[in-house]
C-alpha cells in the first residue's frame, strides 16, 4: 500500500511538472498589442494606416509551438462612433504582415482577408502587424470611432 | 477509473504494475492530449479607432484677372464675372454663419511702378453659379451662412484705373479673406 | 457645342488647379482640458502646390452688431476670460506639402491660482499658395493685371478649467416675412461659467400642425438649424427663405428652440445644457 502510495504521488508530481514543461513549448497565446490608429481624421479624406508604421499600425503577438500556424482575421467593415454613426474601414490585400522575428522592418505581408499559413519560428515567438484605410464620407459626423479586429491562430 | 484501479491493485502484484502503467500512460496521454487541444487555437482582438474633425476650408479658388490693360484705359471686372472675378470657396459647417471681412490693396505693384485699384465690389452665394447670390461691399465685410451642405462661395471684382504714362509690366497685389468661423 | 465643351473643360481644369489655394483647418474649434494643458490643430493641403502658413492669436468671442449680425469683438483683451497670454501655437510659421498634413500645437502655461472656468482665445491661420500665373497675352509692352488671393481662418480656442457648466436663456423671439425669407431674432444670454455651444432650430408650422418646408441654398429643410456659439449675449439674425409659390395666407407659429447639441463637435466637448423654447405668431395676410 505504502509502495502504491509512493508510486501515485510519483505519477502526480510527473504530471504536475509536465503540464507547465509541456505548455511552455506548446501552448499558445496570442495577445493584442497595440490597436490601429487613424488619429484625427478628415470628412471626405481617407486615412491610411500602412502595417509598417510603428506607431499607428496594429500589433498582435503570439506566443506558442514553433511550426506552421494558420491566421485568420475578422475583420470589420466601419467603425462606430458617437449616435451609431458608422465610417467605412478597409483592409488591402498587404495590409497584413507576419513578422517571425516580431521586427515591424521585417515582415512578410498578406492579404487579411484570406487565411494566411505563416511559421512560428524555434524561440516560439512572432508578431503580426495590420494596416488599414478608413474612408470617412464627405458629411462624416464629428466624433470618435472604433471597431475590432479578431486574430485567430490554429496551430496546424 | 482511478478509484476501481487503486482496488484492483489491491489484488496482486503484477495486476497492480499493469494497472500502475496503463494509469501512466493514460494520465500521461490525457495531459498531453488536453495540453496540445487546449494550444491549437487562440485568438486576440485589438481596435480600430479614430478621430473625425470637422474642417473648415476655405480656398483661394480663382484669383482677380484684368488680363491686358492699356494706359488711361479704366478696365473693370464685376464681381458677377464668373470668368474673372477673384472667387473664395468656403466649406464647413451645414449653415453655419460666418464672418467675412476683406483686406484690399488700394494700388498694384510692378517693380517700383503702381497702378490704383478701386471700386470693390462683392457677391455671396449659396452655389456656385451665383444664383440667388447677394452683392456686398468687402471693405465693410459680410456675415452669410453657409448652405444646407456646408459651402459657400464669395466673388470679389474691382476696377483698375492705368494712367496714360503706365509703365508695361505685370501689376499684382494681394486681396485677404478673413473668415471667422 | 465643341466650343461649349472645351470652355467648361478648360474653366473646370483650371478651378481644379487653383483649388489648391487653402488649406483644411480640424477642428473648427478647439477645446483644450487644464490637466491635459495642450491642444492641436489639424492642417491638411487638398491640393497640388505647397501652401505657407503662418500662425497667430488673438482674443475674441463672438457677438452681434445691432443688425444680428455675428461679429467677433476683440475689444475687451484684457478680459478675465482671456488666455491669449499663455496659450501658444507651436509652429508659427510652416509649409504644408501638397497632399500634406501637419499639426499645429498648442500649449498652455495658465497663471498660478487660475479660478475655474472657461478662457479663450482665437487661432488666426493665414495660408498663402504659390502665385498664380497671370493669365493674358504675352507682350513685354503689354501692362497685365491680376491679383492673387489669400485667405485667414479664424477659428475658436476655449480652455476649461475645473467644473464648468454652461446654459441660455431665450427672449424676445420675433418672426417675420420679408419678401420669400423667414427672418428671426431673439434674444440669447449665456448662464454659467462657459460658452453655450450648441443649435438654433427653427420650425414652421400652420394652424392644423403641419410643418412648411423652408430653403437653405439649393436645399429644401423642414427644420432649419443653425450653429450658435453664446459666449456672452447676442441677438442673432437668422434668414431662410420660403420655397415657391410660398405660403398660403393664414396664421403660422414659427418654433425657435435652442439646444446643447452639435453634430460637427465631438461629443464630449459640447457641455450639457437643457434646451429652451417659444413660439411665436406670424400672420401671412
Amino acid at each position: 500500500m505504502q509502495t502504491m502510495k509512493r508510486k501515485w504521488w510519483v505519477v502526480i508530481a510527473v504530471v504536475l511538472l509536465a503540464v507547465p514543461l509541456r505548455a511552455q513549448g506548446r501552448a499558445l497565446t496570442v495577445t493584442g498589442i497595440r490597436g490601429v490608429t487613424f488619429g484625427a481624421v478628415l470628412p471626405g479624406v481617407p486615412r491610411v494606416v500602412l502595417r509598417t508604421d510603428p506607431a499607428n499600425s496594429g500589433q498582435i503577438d503570439i506566443r506558442g509551438p514553433k511550426g506552421p500556424v494558420l491566421l485568420t482575421f475578422v475583420l470589420p467593415v466601419a467603425m462606430t462612433g458617437p449616435g451609431g454613426a458608422l465610417m467605412p474601414i478597409s483592409f488591402g490585400a498587404g495590409d497584413a504582415g507576419f513578422s517571425a522575428t516580431q521586427a515591424i522592418g521585417s515582415q512578410v505581408g498578406f492579404d487579411p482577408k484570406q487565411p494566411f499559413t505563416a511559421t512560428v519560428p524555434n524561440n516560439g515567438r512572432a508578431s503580426v502587424f495590420v494596416g488599414a484605410t478608413a474612408n470617412p464620407t464627405t458629411n462624416q459626423r464629428a466624433g470618435a470611432y472604433t471597431a475590432t479586429l479578431i486574430l485567430t491562430v490554429t496551430v496546424l | 477509473m482511478a478509484l476501481q484501479l487503486i482496488k484492483s491493485s489491491t489484488q496482486n502484484i503484477g495486476v497492480r504494475m499493469r494497472s500502475i502503467t496503463k494509469l501512466s500512460l493514460v494520465v500521461a496521454a490525457l495531459v498531453l492530449t488536453g495540453t496540445t487541444l487546449q494550444a491549437q487555437t487562440n485568438n486576440a482582438s485589438i481596435t480600430a479607432t479614430a478621430t473625425v474633425q470637422t474642417p473648415i476650408n476655405v480656398v483661394g479658388a480663382q484669383q482677380l484677372s484684368f488680363g491686358n490693360v492699356f494706359p488711361g484705359v479704366n478696365k473693370t471686372v464685376v464681381a458677377m464675372d464668373l470668368a474673372n472675378a477673384g472667387r473664395f470657396d468656403i466649406s464647413g459647417q451645414a449653415s453655419t454663419q460666418v464672418t467675412l471681412s476683406f483686406t484690399l490693396p488700394a494700388t498694384l505693384g510692378s517693380g517700383g511702378n503702381t497702378m490704383p485699384i478701386v471700386s470693390y465690389a462683392g457677391v455671396h452665394a449659396q452655389n456656385s453659379t451665383q444664383t440667388g447670390g447677394i452683392g456686398f461691399p468687402p471693405s465693410v465685410g459680410v456675415s452669410p451662412s453657409l448652405n444646407a451642405s456646408g459651402q459657400l462661395w464669395v466673388w470679389i471684382g474691382a476696377q483698375v484705373q492705368p494712367a496714360t504714362n503706365q509703365a508695361a509690366g505685370v501689376y499684382t497685389g494681394s486681396i485677404v479673406m478673413t473668415v471667422v468661423y | 457645342m465643341m466650343r461649349t465643351l472645351a470652355i467648361a473643360v478648360t474653366l473646370a481644369l483650371g478651378t481644379a488647379s487653383l483649388a489648391a489655394q487653402g488649406v483644411m483647418v480640424a477642428p473648427h474649434a478647439v477645446f483644450i482640458d487644464h490637466r491635459l494643458r495642450s491642444g492641436s490643430v489639424l492642417l491638411y493641403n487638398p491640393g497640388t502646390e505647397p501652401v505657407e502658413v503662418a500662425i497667430s492669436t488673438i482674443f475674441g468671442y463672438p457677438t452681434t452688431d445691432s443688425t444680428g449680425r455675428i461679429m467677433l469683438d476683440t475689444l475687451r483683451r484684457d478680459s478675465t476670460v482671456s488666455a491669449l497670454g499663455w496659450i501658444q501655437a507651436f509652429p508659427r510659421r510652416l509649409t504644408v506639402g501638397p497632399r500634406e498634413r501637419q499639426t499645429v500645437r498648442l500649449l498652455a502655461r495658465p497663471p498660478a491660482g487660475l479660478p475655474d472656468g472657461e478662457y479663450w482665445l482665437r487661432l488666426v491661420i493665414a495660408a498663402q499658395a504659390g502665385r498664380v500665373p497671370i493669365t493674358g497675352v504675352a507682350d513685354t509692352t503689354a501692362i497685365q493685371v491680376g491679383l492673387t488671393l489669400e485667405v485667414r481662418t479664424i477659428i475658436g480656442v476655449n480652455y476649461r478649467k475645473g467644473p464648468v457648466s454652461t446654459g441660455v436663456t431665450l427672449s424676445q423671439v420675433t418672426a417675420q416675412i420679408v419678401g420669400d425669407s423667414l427672418i428671426t431674432r431673439s434674444k440669447l444670454e449665456r448662464r454659467g461659467n462657459a460658452a453655450f455651444i450648441g443649435m438654433i432650430r427653427e420650425t414652421l408650422v400652420d394652424s392644423t400642425g403641419a410643418v412648411h418646408a423652408q430653403r437653405v441654398g439649393d436645399s429644401v429643410v423642414t427644420t432649419f438649424a443653425s450653429p450658435i456659439g453664446v459666449y456672452i449675449a447676442m441677438q442673432p439674425r437668422l434668414a431662410s427663405a420660403i420655397p415657391q409659390p410660398g405660403l398660403p395666407r393664414g396664421r403660422y407659429w414659427l418654433r425657435y428652440e435652442v439646444v446643447a447639441e452639435r453634430e460637427d463637435l465631438d461629443p464630449m466637448v459640447v457641455l450639457k445644457a437643457p434646451a429652451v423654447r417659444d413660439s411665436v405668431r406670424l400672420v401671412v395676410p
